[in-house]
């Protein structure tokens, strides 16, 4: 159970060694689940904006709210973002605790 | 080595002198710049520090506003300047490479501050800390201000305040800008920082990241987690429970859209509602204006000038000016409370279908006022394309200036029925807003295809505002709309006045006649009976003065286009005059229809009644169902401001769009209200 996403992270190794299949896109999770960016497609020019806020590679976001937009929780900031960019995210759902390593 | 492995960054204080009583090459003024998240309570501690001396302007050649305030700090007068709110410096927005270059001393006319306050959230330290890794590698003395320490206690974050200077190269000085707590040691710091003789002078800086391998965010958020992990004891963020209740809510596919339209319900009634006063105050003063100086300069062109040219053109419009106030007052309530933030959120999910962002409601919501400050703070909208939409739609959603016609002709049409009445205002209101509407989908579709930018909105935490800052920001705009709009808008009424006034023409037969009848009843002694024959004679010279006037001429000579609308060339003129502000109209038609100015002002209703009576050279009324519905759709969706176009100009930086404004506006509403008019004829009502 992904207890507390708020906690200090001491690390800021990045999910690397994933499998693949645990990679998920950002706007198929679930609401209130950790998860940890794995991959973000920059292809999209406004992608950049979402990633200097703090969604970028290594970095643990919870889900507050499905739909489009969606919010987003990250360091501790609100962000509504559009499905549309939120598909540019791969996620790997934090299990075990809060680091997501497993 | 790649970024992402770096574990510590070396921090070097350096130390650096300058011979004393040297001073910055260019300026006798040191200038201090402020850089900061949003939402981070930037213009807070802005106000704190400069209070109400300071100015909103452009960046020169942007459109990017700049607030520059002065401060003294150890008897000096310190320029304070304002940056946007930033998540990073990296050049992605035009506003993150203007304070980029600012910082840098890249821009002209606009010298490199001598030092940085970085503010700092303290309840979202790590994040805030990615922008000041990049502000700190700038290597400019910088002064880090920490936010909020009241909040982060109150979630029990606690930050240790050595570490973290440590960490960062500079001092961290601890602050509460919304109570003033800390500032007088920020102050301090600062005067620490700029004074030239100092021994030492903070230099703050970080070996410069590796950003070229795999995302470049990532090294300095690896970084930023980690001096937050060391700085930082207890949680490191705050939770934030209540937002995310009162979120649950607010930001709720349905009811957040049925909270959004009450909370706007509720402003605009008390923006209409408050409002009244200080308008009815700023008309009688004008009005006293206008006596004084009619008592003052002899009667003639100059007066006449000065009165109705004048006083009366810049009085019309100023009127609008607690409505804006208050307008941009309950908006900056509501941006600082992080309503607005959810609102934006909310209706991105709406809008967005018609190609218009999330963003956009905050310009159409001041539209409602006056569409001035409305593409003024369009600005809030970053894309190109999505601002131009916005831009170019914005005058179709019924302005205040609307409101003295709307009345006039609902009067026409449903004299003493109050329900249907307010039918008609309802029905004209809507009808603006789904014509904005459907004009955005069609750009879309056209002239400026594409999707609108994908939404990216933080939703700060919901906090209790702060009255001071609304107060400022409202007395702000204020300011910028007296400037603004006042200048053109004096020189369009002068234009105005010129049009209507030349050439002087001689007073009609008629009116001759009845000034001899009353100087005969003055000589027997009949003195009230003289008066009113005075009065009408007046009444008759100015209609025909108007009639033969540049403007009676020009709605004469429009009066083949304005037939099919079921307009003549009375309200050809109105339509014409209105141009100054649209419900210049209402006093245009008293003049035209011959009921005299004094009529509009005390009391509308003889206006109106008289507007009622007024029939053709044929015998036929002249304000028909008809007429008065197609009046009342052409008005809903004409583009007949100066002011708008003047501003449409400045903020596209070009005169094809305000061009294109005009013209597409005019053919929407010519078609529109021939459609109509020629039905309700069809149906008889003509």
């Amino acid at each position: 159970m992904p207890t507390d996403h708020l906690e200090v992270a001491a690390s800021g190794q990045a999910a690397g060694s994933a499998d693949l299949e645990d990679r998920v896109s950002l706007d198929v999770i679930e609401i209130g689940h950790c998860a940890r960016v794995t991959e973000v497609d920059a292809s999209e020019a406004d992608i950049e904006q979402l990633m200097a806020m703090g969604v970028c590679v290594g970095r643990r976001i919870m889900l507050m709210q499905t739909g489009d937009p969606m919010i987003l929780k990250v360091l501790g900031t609100r962000i509504g973002v559009s499905a549309r960019l939120a598909r540019n995210v791969k996620v790997q759902p934090c299990l075990g605790d809060m680091f997501g390593e497993g | 080595m790649t970024a992402a492995g770096k574990r510590s960054l070396p921090i070097s204080t350096i130390q650096v002198s300058l011979p004393p009583g040297q001073k910055a090459p260019d300026a006798e003024e040191v200038c201090i710049a402020l850089v900061g998240n949003p939402n981070a309570g930037k213009t807070t501690l802005f106000n704190a520090l400069t209070g109400l001396r300071a100015k909103t302007a452009n960046f020169p050649g942007t459109t990017i506003e700049r607030r520059v305030g002065h401060t003294r700090l150890a008897d000096q007068r310190v320029r304070l300047l304002d940056l946007p709110g930033l998540y990073s410096l990296a050049s992605i927005t035009p506003e993150e490479r203007l304070a980029r270059e600012v910082l840098l001393g890249q821009r002209s006319h606009q010298p490199q501050p001598q030092g940085v306050i970085l503010l700092l959230d303290a309840t979202t330290l790590e994040r805030n800390l990615y922008l000041a890794s990049q502000v700190l590698e700038l290597g400019l003395p910088t002064v880090a201000a920490l936010n909020m320490v009241d909040l982060a206690e109150r979630s029990a974050i606690e930050i240790d305040l050595e570490k973290l200077e440590a960490e960062l190269g500079c001092p961290v000085v601890p602050v509460v800008a919304r109570t003033g707590r800390g500032l007088d040691i920020l102050r301090q710091h600062l005067e620490r920082m700029i004074d030239p003789a100092g021994s030492s002078l903070a230099r703050a800086s970080t070996e410069p990241f590796c950003d070229c391998s795999g995302c470049p965010y990532k090294a300095r958020y690896d970084w930023a987690e980690e001096v937050g992990a060391r700085c930082i004891n207890g949680r490191t963020t705050a939770h934030g429970v209540k937002t995310d209740r009162i979120d649950a809510i607010l930001t709720h596919r349905w009811v957040g859209v049925a909270a959004f339209l009450s909370v706007m319900f509720a402003v605009f009634a008390l923006i209409f509602w408050v409002a009244q006063y200080p308008m009815q105050w700023i008309e009688s003063g004008f009005g006293h204006m206008g006596s004084v100086v009619g008592r003052w300069v002899p009667p003639g062109d100059l007066r006449s000038l000065l009165v109705d040219g004048v006083i009366g053109g810049v009085g019309g419009v100023l009127v609008f000016l607690p409505q804006i106030c208050i307008l941009f007052f309950f908006l900056a309530l509501l941006e600082d409370t992080g309503y607005l933030a959810r609102a934006a959120f909310v209706m991105d999910r709406l809008m967005r279908r018609v190609g218009l962002p999330g963003r956009a409601f905050v310009p159409i919501l001041s539209a409602h006022a006056c569409a001035v400050p409305a593409i003024m703070s369009s600005r809030v909208i970053e894309d190109r394309r999505d601002r131009l939409v916005t831009i170019l739609v914005l005058p179709l959603f019924s302005c205040s200036a609307r409101i003295p016609v709307y009345a006039m002709i609902t009067a026409l049409l449903f004299p003493s029925r109050p329900v249907l009445a307010g039918m008609v205002f309802t029905g004209a209101y809507a009808s603006g807003i789904v014509a904005a509407l459907v004009m955005a989908l069609v750009f879309k579709r056209s002239i400026l295809p594409g999707e609108s930018r994908p939404l990216v909105l933080e939703l700060p935490s919901y906090k209790l505002p702060n009255l001071r800052t609304a107060l400022l920001t409202s007395l702000d705009r204020a300011r910028i709309f007296i400037k603004r709009a006042g200048t053109i808008i004096l020189a369009v009424s002068i234009l105005l006045w010129l049009l209507a006034s030349f050439p002087r023409s001689e007073p009609p037969a008629a009116a001759l006649a009845l000034q001899a009848e009353a100087q005969e009843l003055s000589a027997a002694g009949q003195l009230d009976g003289a008066e009113d024959l005075v009065r009408e004679a007046k009444q008759l010279t100015a209609q025909g003065r108007l009639a033969q006037s540049f403007a009676g001429r020009a709605g004469r000579a429009i009066e083949p286009v304005l037939r099919p609308l079921g307009f003549d060339w009375q309200i050809g003129i109105g339509i014409l005059s209105s141009f100054a502000a649209r419900e210049v109209i209402v006093s245009t038609l008293a003049v035209v229809y011959g009921v005299g100015e004094s009529a509009t002002n005390e009391d509308p209703s003889p206006l109106y009644d008289s507007l009622r009576d007024a029939v053709r050279t044929d015998g036929t009324p002249v304000f028909t169902t008809a007429t008065s519905v197609s009046l009342l759709i052409f008005y809903v969706l004409a583009m007949q401001c100066l002011s708008t176009q003047a501003v449409t100009r400045r903020e596209t930086n070009s005169w094809k769009w305000p061009t294109f404004q005009l013209v597409y506006m005019t053919v929407l509403a010519y078609s529109v209200t021939f459609l109509v008019y020629q039905l309700l004829r069809a149906w008889s009502l003509g």
